[in-house]
C-alpha cells in the first residue's frame, strides 16, 4: 500500500455558518479555527510544521498561509496557499497527506476561511462571475448559469425533471434541521424549491449554495504522532480538466468530470470501492454537482443519480447518508466543512446530527470552477 | 517566433463590430480555438493565425438568466444564454436571441443556429439565432 496511509486527521474544528463574524478578517477566522483544531488534536503550536491555507475570496495576499502562520506565532517549515475553487478544502488535505507520505513534515494544519457574507455582501457572486473567461462573461452569465447549462444537458440526455433536482436540497435541508450550526434549518419540500425565485433556469434560489462566512480546519498528522482520536486518510486524488465551461469538451459532450479520475485514484490507494463507503460528503454548490459525483464515483450508473435521491439513499437513514451537516445549500459555504463533518461523524462526535449507525468509511469530494478542478479523499474510522 | 497577428480579446470584439467571428487557427495542427492565447492548446505551437469563422453551429444547451451579475445588464433581464458548438470547432457561451427582446420560452436547445451580432451598451456581441428548418 502507498505511503498515503501514514497520514491521519488528528484534529478538526469549524465555526458556525450562521454566526456572521462581522469585523473578523479571513485571517482572524482562520486563526481562530486553527487554534480550535490544534487543541482538538491535543497538540501544541510548536508541533505544527506546515500551514496549508485556502485562498480567501474577499482579500488578496501574496501568500495567505504566511498571514495565518504569523497570527499563530509559528514558523512552519512548509506550507502554501491553494486556490482551486470549491476543490480547495479537499485539495489542502491531499497536499498535506502527500507531504507527510514523503516524509517532509509531521503535523500540518489545513485551513480555509472567508467572510464572504459579512465583508462582501452582494459582492461574492459578482466576484465569482468576474472569474468567468472574458469571452463568456460578456453576456452576463452567473456562476449558477454555468451549472444550469450542464443541468440542461443532463435533462436532455437522461430525461431528468426539475422535481428530481429539487429533491436534492430537500434532503440536505432535512439534515441541516438537526445541525445547530446550519444557517437554514426550517423544513422545505419540493414545491418550496420550485416556487423559490428562478436564478438561472432550471436552477432556483433554493438550489444554490449559500453565501456565508465560514471557517474550517483540520490537523493532518503522521500516524501515531498525536494523542487524540484520529481518522485515517486512506486515499487521495486530484485532477484538473479545464478552466472555463466552453473548454470542457468531455463535460459538455459526455457529462464526464474529473471526479471519475480522482475517485479511481483515491479508491485504488485505499484498496476499496464505492460499495464500501457509508458516508458521502459531496460538493453541493448546485444539485447537478451532486448527481454527477454520484455517477462518477460509481455509486450508481449513468443517469441514475436522482433515482438514488428519490429512493432515500442519501438520507440519514439510507445506505449512503450524504452531507449530514446540511451541505452548502442549507448549512454554509465551503467544502472545508464537508471535511470537518466527515471527521466528526467517523469519530462519533457530530453531536445532535451524529448518525445513529456510526460510519466507518467516508468519501469527501470538492469540485471547483465549472467542474474544472476536483479533489477526493477517503477517510476511515 | 510569434506571428504579428492581433490575437487579443480586443481583436475578437473588433471583429464582432464588423460582423465577423474571429478565432485562432493553429498553422501546424489546424486546431481552432478562441483568441486570447499565444499557443495552441492542442500541439503547443505558437504559429497561430486569426481566421473569420463560419457563422453556423448548434445550440446544445441554454438557460434563462433572471439576475444580472453586473449593473449594466440588469435592464436586460431575463435573457437567454446558451452553449453553441460552432461548425468551426470551438464552443461559445453567448446570448440566444437579442437580449433586449422578450425571452422566447418556446424555443430551446438543441437547435441549429446562425451567429448574428447585436450592439448593447456600446459593444457588439455575437448572439445565436435559431435557423429555420431547411
Amino acid at each position: 500500500m502507498t505511503g498515503v496511509r501514514e497520514a491521519v486527521v488528528s484534529g478538526a474544528a469549524a465555526l458556525d455558518g450562521h454566526a456572521g463574524y462581522a469585523g473578523w478578517s479571513p485571517a482572524d477566522l482562520a486563526t481562530r479555527v486553527v487554534i480550535d483544531a490544534v487543541r482538538n488534536a491535543g497538540l501544541e503550536a510548536a508541533a505544527i510544521d506546515a500551514v496549508y491555507a485556502g485562498d480567501p475570496l474577499v482579500e488578496r495576499h501574496s501568500d495567505f498561509s504566511a498571514v495565518v502562520a504569523q497570527q499563530l506565532g509559528i514558523q512552519p517549515r512548509a506550507g502554501g496557499t491553494v486556490a482551486r475553487g470549491g476543490a480547495t478544502g479537499v485539495s489542502l488535505l491531499a497536499i498535506a497527506t502527500q507531504a507527510i507520505a514523503a516524509g517532509h513534515i509531521d503535523h500540518a494544519v489545513c485551513v480555509w476561511a472567508d467572510n464572504r457574507r459579512s465583508a462582501a455582501r452582494g459582492a461574492a457572486v459578482q466576484t465569482l462571475a468576474g472569474e468567468i473567461a472574458w469571452h463568456e462573461r460578456a453576456c452576463g452569465p452567473l456562476p449558477a448559469t454555468q451549472y444550469a447549462l450542464i443541468t440542461h444537458l443532463y435533462m436532455q440526455r437522461f430525461g431528468a425533471t426539475p422535481e428530481q433536482f429539487a429533491a436534492v436540497p430537500v434532503v440536505f435541508r432535512s439534515h441541516a434541521a438537526l445541525n445547530p450550526a446550519a444557517r437554514h434549518r426550517d423544513p422545505i419540500n419540493i414545491a418550496d424549491v420550485l416556487d423559490s425565485p428562478m436564478v438561472s433556469s432550471p436552477i432556483h434560489r433554493l438550489e444554490c449554495a449559500l453565501v456565508t462566512d465560514f471557517a474550517g480546519a483540520v490537523v493532518v498528522s503522521r500516524d501515531g504522532g498525536a494523542p487524540g482520536p484520529s481518522v485515517r486518510i486512506s486515499g487521495v486524488g486530484q485532477s484538473t480538466t479545464h478552466d472555463n465551461l466552453t473548454a470542457g469538451g468531455d463535460l459538455i459532450e459526455q457529462l464526464v468530470t474529473g471526479a471519475a479520475h480522482t475517485g479511481q485514484t483515491a479508491f485504488r490507494q485505499a484498496g476499496t470501492s464505492a460499495a464500501d463507503v457509508d458516508l458521502a460528503m459531496l460538493y453541493d454548490c448546485f444539485p447537478i454537482a451532486v448527481a454527477l459525483q454520484l455517477e462518477m464515483f460509481g455509486f450508481c450508473g449513468r443517469g441514475e443519480a436522482l433515482e438514488l435521491v428519490d429512493a432515500g439513499t442519501l438520507s440519514r437513514g439510507g445506505p449512503l447518508p450524504c452531507n449530514t451537516h446540511g451541505g452548502m445549500m442549507s448549512c454554509a459555504t465551503s467544502g472545508m466543512l464537508h471535511v470537518v463533518e466527515a471527521v466528526l461523524q467517523l469519530r462519533g462526535e457530530a453531536g445532535a446530527h451524529q448518525l445513529e449507525r456510526r460510519p466507518a468509511r467516508a468519501l469527501v469530494h470538492g469540485n471547483g470552477g465549472v467542474f474544472s478542478t476536483h479533489a477526493t479523499v477517503i477517510l476511515e474510522a | 517566433m510569434l506571428k504579428l497577428t492581433d490575437n487579443s480579446p480586443a481583436s475578437y470584439w473588433a471583429g464582432c463590430a464588423q460582423g465577423a467571428l474571429r478565432l485562432s487557427r493553429c498553422e501546424d495542427c489546424q486546431s481552432v480555438q478562441m483568441l486570447g492565447t499565444q499557443h495552441c492548446s492542442t500541439c503547443w505551437s505558437a504559429e497561430l493565425a486569426v481566421i473569420e469563422a463560419q457563422l453556423t453551429g448548434t445550440l446544445v444547451a441554454d438557460s434563462v438568466v433572471h439576475r444580472a451579475p453586473r449593473a449594466e445588464l440588469e435592464s436586460l433581464t431575463p435573457y437567454r444564454i446558451g452553449v453553441v458548438k460552432l461548425d468551426a470547432g470551438p464552443y461559445l457561451q453567448i446570448w440566444v436571441g437579442d437580449p433586449r427582446d422578450d425571452v422566447d420560452h418556446g424555443r430551446g436547445a438543441p437547435a441549429a443556429v446562425t451567429i448574428s451580432f447585436v450592439s448593447v451598451n456600446g459593444c457588439t456581441y455575437p448572439v445565436a439565432v435559431h435557423r429555420p428548418p431547411s
